[in-house]
């Protein structure tokens, strides 16, 4: 079939458009990483085991093979021996196959007969949009980046394509949306649930302009100095405290539009737990506080598509475990932390009485799990000893996979909530906090009411801008595990510590006079090669070297 | 029932009827031919004899007139013959080799002489030149040379035959050995999943796999490598062509050959790998070597060692517990072959049968695991003369295959060598027996090494896999002297089918660890522990036809010879065409082909050749499917010349000279548009609802061209001091329009893959040299031989991406030029490592190989990558060498072939890379860097990890895989000819075989050939039979 086929009726082109759509960032592993595959970010890995939160254990997986052994470089960006080494392939990942199939759409989409002019406008929009989201994944990986701005040709001298700076690169992103975003719908109907939406790509804007307001970028000095940082790709130049006020007022623009309607909102159902808001707010195709999914294909029933069409498998292989920082992240239902000795957390029964989402993020042991209780004790069938791969740190994945059944996974649709409602009040809560340089009342709401959702009481009042801005992080890292929030949060706002602290597992025993008796003790990490040998290079990925070998003046990102 | 006897019954009749009618007819011809004789009463007996150019007698020889078909006579024992005719006509003799003389009668005593230059050689297409008037450079080898071979598949017998023909043995059982065949090396590297240096391989003039033959039925085996023999072949000669003749009927009478042999074989050579108190040992040391605490206290290692607790700490040797000493082969033929007046026939019937290497297989109830296999082939070859002027070919074989391997249709006899050869001896018992209860007996396993060996041979049911196999093809030539004389037209079409089936008859098995309870400060074994896994599962069924093949074939041809004065031509205009079907999607491949040939020979010294083929094939798009390929060839036979007559030194010298052009179009299908096609499905909407995608393709490659070889030769053909044959041969070869990926210089903003580009470019040169020596005194023959191939390729383009430094670039280097880091030896300490320059591969201890900085850039990385060595992929230099003699009926014949010039990489875990990814250690790593042997080291540390620093390609890796092999020899002993004639038999030989004895390299812990996991090569012994009724 030629291109004259395609967009010669309208049926073809919309499955045109559905390829677009297939190259959106999804965060979990589609494949075991058998060479470069679309959309899978890192091999069979996910970005959230970079983080403080989760540990590959996965022996033959990427992070754990060449990652965690400090084996990324220039040389070593692209798969290596099948596995994916670093967060983001500049040439593996398929985005910029999705830039160039919304440009031949764009380009060749008026040729095609009798189509509604509205809702010609519409795809349009949705094939713009598409391009923005793609080069916002990128900005939060590389900074700025070529500016493509049709079907690129191979006989066109790309060296008249050079890198934008970071600012001029996100100016430009924020100007699509700015353009198309009217032309989208509010909202859609179920039957078209996972089309692109004017609040979706609103809220893309909100999450780019917090980064690019983020003191990777935005600071009195670069994380790093290098060409690409003189030449300001990676960096604005100096610290500009109104790029927090352009952030903030696109999430409040947002926030403002949303609540004068009833199409979004924080997901509940009547009857519900706080616990089942929770997971079917995420999980739920159509949920009410979801503004932009990604799709793939529902598990089917047989090993091959089932296994690694999700992160089930890598999971149960050892891939995705939680840390118990991350565990202890949780603060006990009455909204203090662990540490407060007046929390009444109890070392030795250390999972009752938590932040709800604990329970659906992370699969704790005595939890109820597949009409039992999870025994992720050494010896329990969640860990039959201390040195096998699976749930090593003494925790199993419980986010996406709930209870890890077989039966019930099969046939399940699937998505990944590429963004989601609570995450624009956080940001504007951030931005403001970070623009005011204190908390506002409104910030307080904002926070408040996404506490509010699961249960947990506010936060306390009269913090500082410090302490409000940890308690937003800390907000983000438990409301939005495995979301791919997590690795950004640290990166955009440096956080040289919490990326080499020593992180640790739990080791459950059971005692032998009583089997409803467990000791809790923590075990070491082995420590990540960048733990002992920290550079912030690691904040940016690199360009593969193959790449920079085309000789089209490619700029590398400092310290690679 | 009725109703069919009764039309076989008719066809029965009719076909009687059509004999009869056939003869009658015959007849006919016969009379009206007679009587259009005007010289009938001329008619009279003449004697002759035919004799060889040492004057030895040639018995059996075929003698007949031209004029006057259906008279034959044979010579007898003296080489005598009588014949009746008449002055002035034809006489043609031509003898069981192959020999052809054609002379006229003149007096009434004929002498006939038949040397080594009379012989017929098929130069493909159809032709067929005496060899001394041959102008191209064409090797070959004939049956009596390949029957000194004990092999299931005929290109096993192939190695060191003929030069230019480089053989390359594969790993793996009989049943799917096929080995590497090349022709002059390689002039072209494949893109993508394409191999294009695939050679053509023609049974009697049809594209055939050799495999699908026995090596019984094959006459001769011809090797065409110049353009003046390639360019016929049109888009399809450039890797060169193999050409096969099988047997044709010939002798007196009906000749019986039954030929029985039972062979041992033994696999060529295993590893070594160690037992468990070394395993535990190595384990121990590589922890030590990571920093790491001991893995195995005092205590367990003394157990490993004296196997006090064989199920807790055991040693097993899985390649004792796997594999069995001795595998066995049968090979059994019988063929009939005779030639009548207007009748030659050639029927065979071969059995092969292979049992094995596999130990544990006969553990179930009924059925038994063993790979083997068994194979019955036949093959019938029929020429009439059914008029004088009208000959009929048609020839059937085919086989009826089957071979088995224990396992799933998933698996394949290479899983299980991986699990003998990776499992270490301290992983596991065979069996475990729970303590708790003995009744229990279950296969041992652990979450790291969960495939058992033993199990896996014994107890995953087995998978059968079913060959069948047909070919047929039906000639039919008319000669047209009553048009013009020396006319022919021959038309002819070939039907080959194949299929594999594949039965799989699989289950699981249970598996069981054992785990000690130590105590923590003792050591001592306090208890048990036991964790089942895996379940018995009954045997499921599972049937595939995993390949269909399909060929079928038309040719046509007019043949035109011409002799006037001392003028001779020859000439053919052909047509071909062709078409193969196989299972899957765009797998039909169609190629046309028309070819004129014209042969002049003046005065028998000199001649020339001219070759034009237009060749098209479906695999290229339309608009460039047809190419044109002219060659030019010269020789001119120096010993024919007044000038070197009665010299002593030459009694035969012939230069060549060739040049000419031949394609290949094994290039990737369906490039030249950009498809768009279906994938990248979304799932929109709250329910299962899929969205077909649809999205742009590859861009489009264009333009597209086959790949086109312009090829250069010239050569020289002698024979010395009536002892010695000697062919020289010297080639440039230029090879353009391959295809290579253009990804290198296309940035991926582009956001597709890149197109391919036809342009591609390699040249290759080299010489080959055949010498044979051969000797008679009186009882004692002997004979000596040598064959030497060199050709050396290099990449001239391919649009190489851009390179930092010059020593990376791959263009101006051969095809698949090994290359790998420089290692200046062994960190010996931490100082060390901080001098050195930084090694970017993985965190460096002592013991790590150190490399050179190549850039002096103070970073190892992969920019200091150097060529190692040769290439990977093909030999350089492919040489053997043969030796036999005989003495009143005994004799000795020894094959040796070798090469040199190529790089192995040896970079199979568990036994070259020890202990990477749980796999095991052999015997190789001996000698690995520990600190007390710092000095003397020649491999890096023991590592737990995946070390990339040390497993890097580098010159410990990237070694000489120069070999010499004793391929086979033979002892044989005819009986006396007395003896053989007291008991009603023509001839009875007797013999015993080695193949594949020994080898001299450098790799010695496995077989050079095959340095991977796969199912072992092996070395076989054999006793056998020839009798000849």
């Amino acid at each position: 079939m030629t291109k004259d086929t395609i967009f010669s009726n309208l049926e073809y082109a919309t499955r045109f458009l559905n390829s677009c759509y297939y190259f959106l960032p999804y965060a979990f592993p589609t494949t075991d990483g058998g060479g470069p595959v679309y959309r899978s970010k890192i091999g069979m890995d996910v970005i959230e085991a970079m983080t403080d939160l989760s540990q590959c254990d996965l022996g033959w997986a990427g992070l754990q093979t060449y990652t965690y052994q400090g084996q990324v470089s220039p040389t070593a960006a692209n798969y290596i021996n099948g596995y994916s080494g670093i967060p983001y392939g500049f040439t593996d990942e398929g985005t910029w196959m999705g830039i160039r199939n919304c440009f031949i759409f764009l380009e060749n989409i008026n040729k095609v007969p009798n189509v509604d002019p509205a809702y010609l406008k519409r795809i349009k929009a949705e094939a713009w949009s598409i391009i923005a989201i793609e080069h916002y994944d990128m900005f939060r990986h590389f900074g700025g980046l070529p500016w493509i701005n049709h079907a690129f040709k191979p006989s066109e001298d790309l060296s008249k394509f050079p890198r934008l700076t970071a600012q001029a690169y996100c100016d430009s992103i924020v100007a699509v949306i700015d353009k198309y975003a009217g032309d989208l719908p509010w909202t859609v109907s179920p039957s078209e649930e996972g089309r692109l939406t004017q609040a979706g790509m609103l809220a893309i804007k909100a999450r780019l302009l917090l980064f690019n307001a983020s003191p990777l970028f935005n600071d009195a000095a670069p994380y790093l100095d290098g060409d690409a940082s003189q030449q300001k790709l990676v960096w604005h130049g100096g610290y500009d405290k109104n790029l927090w006020k352009r952030a903030a007022d696109a999430a409040h623009d947002l926030i403002v539009k949303v609540e004068a309607t009833n199409d979004y909102h924080f997901y509940h159902k009547a009857g519900n737990t706080y616990r089942q808001d929770f997971q079917q707010g995420y999980s739920q195709r159509g949920s009410s506080e979801i503004l932009i999914s990604t799709r793939t294909e529902y598990f089917r029933a047989t090993w091959a598509w089932a296994g690694y069409q999700f992160d089930l498998m890598a999971a149960i292989f050892g891939a995705n475990n939680p840390t118990d920082d991350y565990v202890k992240m949780f603060q006990m239902t009455n909204g203090k932390s662990i540490t407060d000795p007046a929390s009444g957390y109890d070392p030795t029964n250390p999972y009752i009485n938590r932040d709800p989402r604990l329970y659906e993020s992370v699969l704790v042991n005595g939890d109820a799990y597949q009409g039992r209780t999870a025994e992720l004790y050494i010896g329990g069938r969640e860990r039959l000893t201390d040195g096998q791969d699976q749930n090593k740190e003494g925790y199993q994945l419980r986010k996406f996979i709930n209870d890890a059944d077989w039966a019930t996974m099969m046939d399940r649709i699937v998505q990944f909530p590429l963004i989601r409602l609570e995450e624009v009040y956080l940001t504007y809560a951030e931005a403001d906090n970070e623009f005011n340089g204190g908390p506002s009342a409104e910030d307080y709401r904002c926070i408040n009411l996404v506490r509010a959702r699961v249960g947990m009481p506010p936060v306390p009042a009269g913090l500082t801008q410090i302490e409000f801005r940890e308690a937003i992080l800390l907000e983000r890292a438990v409301e939005f595990y495995q979301e791919e929030v997590r690795w950004n949060d640290l990166t955009r706002w440096k956080r040289e510590n919490d990326l080499t602290k020593p992180l640790h597992g739990m080791n459950i025993y059971q005692s032998e006079t009583d089997p409803t008796k467990f000791t809790y003790v923590t075990s070491l990490v082995n420590p990540r090669y960048w733990a002992t040998n920290w550079s912030p290079k690691w904040y940016l990925s690199c360009f593969p070297q193959d790449e920079m070998n085309k000789n089209y003046g490619l700029v590398q990102n400092p310290g690679w | 029932m009725v109703k069919i006897n009764c039309t076989s019954y008719n066809n029965l009749k009719t076909k009687k009827m059509r004999n009869k009618y056939s003869k009658k007819y015959i007849y006919l011809w016969f009379l009206l031919l007679m009587l259009s004789l005007p010289g009938l009463a001329q008619q009279k007996v003449f004697t002759g004899s035919v004799n060889d150019n040492n004057g030895r007698p040639i018995a059996n020889a075929l003698v007949t007139i031209k004029e006057l078909s259906g008279t034959i006579v044979f010579t007898d024992n003296e080489g005598k013959f009588s014949i009746t005719g008449e002055t002035d006509q034809i006489l043609e003799v031509k003898t069981r080799d192959n020999r052809y003389k054609s002379l006229r009668i003149t007096g009434d005593q004929i002498a006939v002489t038949i040397g080594d230059n009379d012989e017929l050689i098929s130069i493909g297409n159809r032709m067929e030149l005496r060899k001394g008037e041959i102008t191209s450079a064409i090797g070959f080898t004939k049956a009596d040379e390949l029957s000194k071979s004990s092999v299931m598949n005929p290109a096993n017998a192939l190695y060191g035959k003929i030069p230019g023909l480089t053989i390359l043995q594969n790993g793996g059982t009989n049943w799917n050995n096929d080995p590497t065949m090349f022709i002059r090396g390689v002039e072209t590297f494949g893109s993508g999943a394409i191999v294009n240096t695939n050679i053509l391989v023609m049974v009697d003039g049809f594209e055939r796999p050799i495999s699908s033959l026995s090596m019984a039925e094959i006459e001769s085996v011809a090797v065409l490598k110049d353009a003046a023999a390639l360019a016929m072949y049109g888009m399809r000669g450039a890797n060169g062509v193999l050409l096969v003749t099988t047997k044709r009927g010939t002798g007196t009478g009906l000749s019986v050959d039954v030929n029985y042999e039972r062979g041992v074989t033994k696999a060529f050579r295993l590893p070594n790998f160690l037992n468990s108190y070394n395993y535990a040992t190595a384990v121990n040391q590589a922890r030590l070597n990571d920093g790491l605490d001991a893995r195995y206290s005092q205590p367990e290692l003394n157990r490993f060692q004296s196997g006090n607790s064989p199920f807790l700490y055991p040693n097993v040797n899985w390649i004792d517990q796997g594999l069995r000493d001795y595998g066995f082969t049968d090979k059994f033929n019988v063929s009939f072959q005779q030639q009548t007046s207007s009748v030659r026939y050639y029927t065979l019937l071969n059995f092969d049968n292979e049992q094995g290497l596999l130990g544990p297989v006969k553990l179930n109830q009924g059925y038994d695991t063993q790979v083997k296999s068994h194979n019955f082939s036949f093959r019938t070859n029929l020429e009439f003369d059914i008029t004088n002027t009208t000959k009929v070919t048609a020839n059937v074989a085919g086989s009826l295959g089957e071979a088995q391997r224990p396992g799933s249709s998933y698996s394949s006899e290479n899983d299980i060598i991986s699990a003998i050869y990776n499992t270490p001896s301290s992983a596991f018992p065979v069996w475990t027996h729970n303590p708790e209860n003995r009744l229990t007996k279950n296969f041992g396993g652990t979450s790291t090494w969960p495939n058992n060996p033993v199990a896996l041979i014994s107890a995953n049911g087995f998978t059968l896999e079913g060959k069948r196999e047909v070919m047929t093809d039906f000639l039919l030539e008319q000669q047209l002297d009553k048009l013009l004389s020396g006319l022919t037209i021959e038309a002819g079409v070939s039907f080959d089918r194949s299929f594999i089936y594949q039965d799989s008859k699989s289950k699981t098995v249970l598996y069981e660890t054992l785990s000690p309870v130590l105590d923590p400060t003792t050591h001592d074994i306090v208890d048990s522990t036991s964790q089942i896994y895996g379940s018995n599962t009954a045997l499921s069924f599972n049937t595939s036809v995993p390949t269909f093949r399909r060929r079928i074939t038309l040719v046509g041809n007019l043949k035109y010879s011409k002799e006037w004065g001392d003028n001779e031509l020859k000439s053919i205009l052909l047509f071909q065409s062709e078409e193969l079907a196989m299972t899957g999607q765009n797998n039909t491949y169609r190629h046309l082909l028309t070819a004129a040939n014209v042969h002049y020979g003046k005065s028998d010294k000199y001649f020339a050749d001219l070759s034009l083929s237009y060749s098209g094939t479906n695999i290229l798009p339309k608009n460039s499917r047809y190419g044109f390929f002219p060659a030019l060839s010269f020789a001119w036979k120096l010993s024919n010349e007044d000038f070197l007559k009665g010299n002593t030194i030459f009694d035969d010298l012939k230069l060549r000279a060739s040049w000419g052009m031949t394609g290949n179009d094994q290039v990737i299908q369906n490039i030249a548009v950009s498809p768009y096609v279906g994938s990248s499905n979304y799932y929109f909407s709250t329910n299962n609802t899929t969205n077909w995608g649809m999205r742009e393709g590859r861009l489009a490659s264009s333009p597209l061209t086959y790949e086109t070889s312009y090829k250069t030769n010239i050569g020289i053909d002698a024979s010395l001091f009536k002892m010695l044959d000697l062919t020289i041969d010297g080639f440039y070869d230029k090879r353009k329009g391959i295809l290579v990926q253009t990804a290198g210089l296309e940035s991926v903003v582009l956001g597709v893959l890149t197109p391919y580009s036809s342009t591609g470019i390699v040249s290759n040169k080299g010489i080959e040299l055949g010498l044979n020596l051969h000797k008679s005194t009186g009882d004692l023959l002997y004979h000596l031989g040598g064959q030497f191939s060199y050709a050396h390729n290099k990449i001239l383009n391919m649009e190489e991406s851009y390179q930092p430094y010059d020593y990376l670039k791959r263009t101006g280097q051969s095809i698949n030029q090994a290359f790998g880091l420089e290692a200046i030896g062994f960190f010996a300490n931490d100082a060390d490592i901080a001098a050195s320059p930084k090694q970017t591969f993985s965190p460096v201890r002592p013991g790590d190989v150190k490399y050179k900085d190549q850039n002096g850039d103070g970073i190892i990385n992969a920019f200091d990558q150097v060529p190692i060595g040769h290439s990977t992929q093909c030999p350089e230099i492919y040489y053997s060498g043969s030796i036999g003699a005989e003495f009143k009926g005994v004799g000795i014949d020894a094959v040796f072939q070798g090469i040199s010039n190529k790089t192995t990489y040896l970079n199979t875990p568990g036994i070259f890379w020890p202990l990477v990814s749980n796999t095991n250690i052999s015997t190789y790593s001996d000698n690995a860097w520990t600190p007390a042997t710092a000095a003397t080291a020649t491999l890096p540390r023991l590592t737990m990890s995946s070390n990339a620093n040390n497993y890097q390609p580098n010159s410990i890796w990237l070694v000489d895989g120069s070999y010499l092999k004793l391929r086979s020899v033979e002892l044989y002993y005819n009986l006396p000819g007395k003896l053989v004639s007291k008991m009603k038999l023509q001839a009875v030989m007797v013999y015993l075989r080695g193949m594949n004895l020994f080898s001299i390299d450098k790799i010695k812990y496995v077989d050079p050939e095959a340095i991977g996991i796969v199912y072992p090569t092996v070395s076989s012994y054999n006793v056998g039979i020839q009798i000849r009724f």
